[in-house]
C-alpha cells in the first residue's frame, strides 16, 4: 500500500480546566506536587507534542476507557511487545485491553494472562484514509 | 492511498483463526465515536519511566511480532481459561457489563494497584483499597452508565450498572461452583482440573502467563 505524508498534530484542547473536570470525576490522581505535577496541560505555543523531560503524552479518552498512572504490568508489557509508546494506542485499543484485563482480574480471579492474549488478539496498523479533494 | 498517524496507529483485533476461540470470548462492540480524541492530549509524569518515553515516532509499517500467538504445543495449557469465558459469556457477561463493574468499583483497570480487583474484599486493609480506588464516592449510576456508552457500542443503561459483579462481590459468578453445576462441553470432570488450573496454579503454565516487561530483559542479560 503506498503512504503518504502524515497530517500534523492537531493542537491540543486540554486546558487545565479540563484535566481537573478528568480528576474530579476520579480518571486523573490528585497533584501532589508543584514542581513536577501529575499532569499538565501543554503550553499555548505547543502546536505538537513537546513533553517536558519525565512525561509522556496522553489523551483523555484513554483515562475514560481505563489507564492509569502508575501503568500496570499489563500496560507496560502491551507498550513493550509491541514496541510501542503511549499515544500509538488508539482509544478503542486502550478499552479493548482495559476490558481484558478486568475479566481476567475480576471474572477469574487472575492476573491478566499473557498467552491468553496473544491467542485472542492481534495488532493491526491503523492508516487513515485521505480525505477527497474539496 | 492512506497516510500513517501520529496517534492512535495501533489498532487490537480479536483474532478469528479456527483455533483461537474468538466467538467464546464475551461481546465487546467497541464505539465508532470518538471524533476529536486526538485533540484531547496532555503530558502525564511518567513515574519511574514505565511507560515508553515519547520520542514522536511514525509507525508506518506493522511489525512482524504484531501477530504473534502462542506457540501451538501451549495453546491447549489455555483450555480451562477459554471454557471459563466461554462460561461467563454465556451466562451473559459482555464488556459492558464489565465496564461498568470497573467504574461502580472506582478503579482503572490498566493502573497499578496493590490489590487485584478480585482482592478488593471486606477483609483486606483500608489502606490497600483506598490506593485502588479513584475517588471516595461511587459514580452516581447515570454517570457510570454515560461513561459505558463512550466506550461501547449500545444502548447502555444505568438500571444495568454492575448487573454483573465482579468477585468478591455478592452475585459474582462462582465459575468452579457454576462448572460443577452446568457443567463442560467435554465432560471432563469438573471440579478438581478447574479449580487446580485457576486458583492454585495447577496445569497452566504460570509463567508463561507473567505479562513479559522490559526488565524482564535486562535481568536475563545481567544473569547471563
Amino acid at each position: 500500500m503506498r503512504l503518504v505524508a502524515a497530517d500534523d498534530w492537531r493542537p491540543s484542547s486540554m486546558t487545565e480546566r479540563r484535566l481537573l473536570e478528568l480528576r474530579r470525576e476520579g480518571l486523573l490522581r490528585h497533584r501532589t506536587s508543584l514542581s513536577s505535577p501529575e499532569w499538565i496541560p501543554p503550553s499555548a505555543d505547543h502546536r505538537e507534542p513537546k513533553p517536558p523531560m519525565g512525561y509522556v503524552v496522553s489523551f483523555a479518552k484513554f483515562h475514560r476507557h481505563g489507564l492509569g498512572a502508575a501503568p500496570s504490568r499489563f500496560m507496560r508489557a502491551l507498550c513493550h511487545h509491541y514496541g510501542v509508546e503511549l499515544q500509538h494506542f488508539s482509544p478503542n485499543s486502550i478499552t479493548i485491553v482495559a476490558v481484558f484485563a478486568a475479566v481476567c482480574e475480576g471474572y477469574l480471579g487472575m492476573m491478566p494472562h499473557w498467552d491468553l492474549w496473544l491467542h485472542l488478539y492481534r495488532g493491526e496498523l491503523f492508516n487513515a484514509p485521505l480525505e477527497p479533494p474539496e | 492511498m492512506r497516510k500513517p498517524v501520529w496517534a492512535g496507529c495501533l489498532k487490537l483485533v480479536l483474532k478469528t483463526g479456527k483455533t483461537e476461540r474468538p466467538r467464546e470470548y464475551i461481546l465487546v462492540g467497541l464505539s465508532s465515536n470518538h471524533a476529536g480524541w486526538d485533540s484531547q492530549w496532555f503530558y502525564l509524569r511518567n513515574d519511574d519511566g514505565l511507560f515508553p518515553a515519547y520520542t514522536g515516532r511514525l509507525i508506518t509499517e506493522r511489525p512482524e511480532n504484531w501477530t504473534y500467538g502462542v506457540v501451538q504445543v501451549h495453546q491447549s495449557r489455555l483450555d480451562p481459561l477459554l471454557d471459563a469465558l466461554k462460561k461467563l459469556r454465556v451466562e451473559g457477561l459482555s464488556a459492558a457489563l464489565v465496564l461498568s463493574a470497573v467504574h461502580h468499583r472506582r478503579v482503572l483497570p490498566l493502573m497499578s494497584r496493590p490489590l487485584r480487583m478480585d482482592e478488593m474484599g471486606p477483609d483486606v486493609s483500608s489502606r490497600d483499597l483506598e490506593a485502588c480506588r479513584m475517588s471516595n464516592e461511587a459514580p452516581a449510576d447515570d454517570e457510570v452508565a454515560a461513561r459505558v456508552r463512550a466506550a461501547v457500542a449500545g444502548d447502555f443503561q444505568p438500571k444495568h450498572v454492575n448487573g454483573f459483579p465482579m468477585r468478591p462481590d455478592a452475585g459474582s459468578v462462582d465459575l468452579v461452583r457454576s462448572l460443577l453445576i452446568y457443567g463442560f462441553d467435554s465432560g471432563f470432570p469438573l471440579l478438581p482440573f478447574l479449580s487446580m488450573s485457576l486458583f492454585s496454579q495447577g496445569p497452566i503454565d504460570v509463567r508463561s502467563s507473567r505479562p513479559p516487561v522490559k526488565e524482564d530483559e535486562v535481568n536475563r542479560d545481567k544473569r547471563r
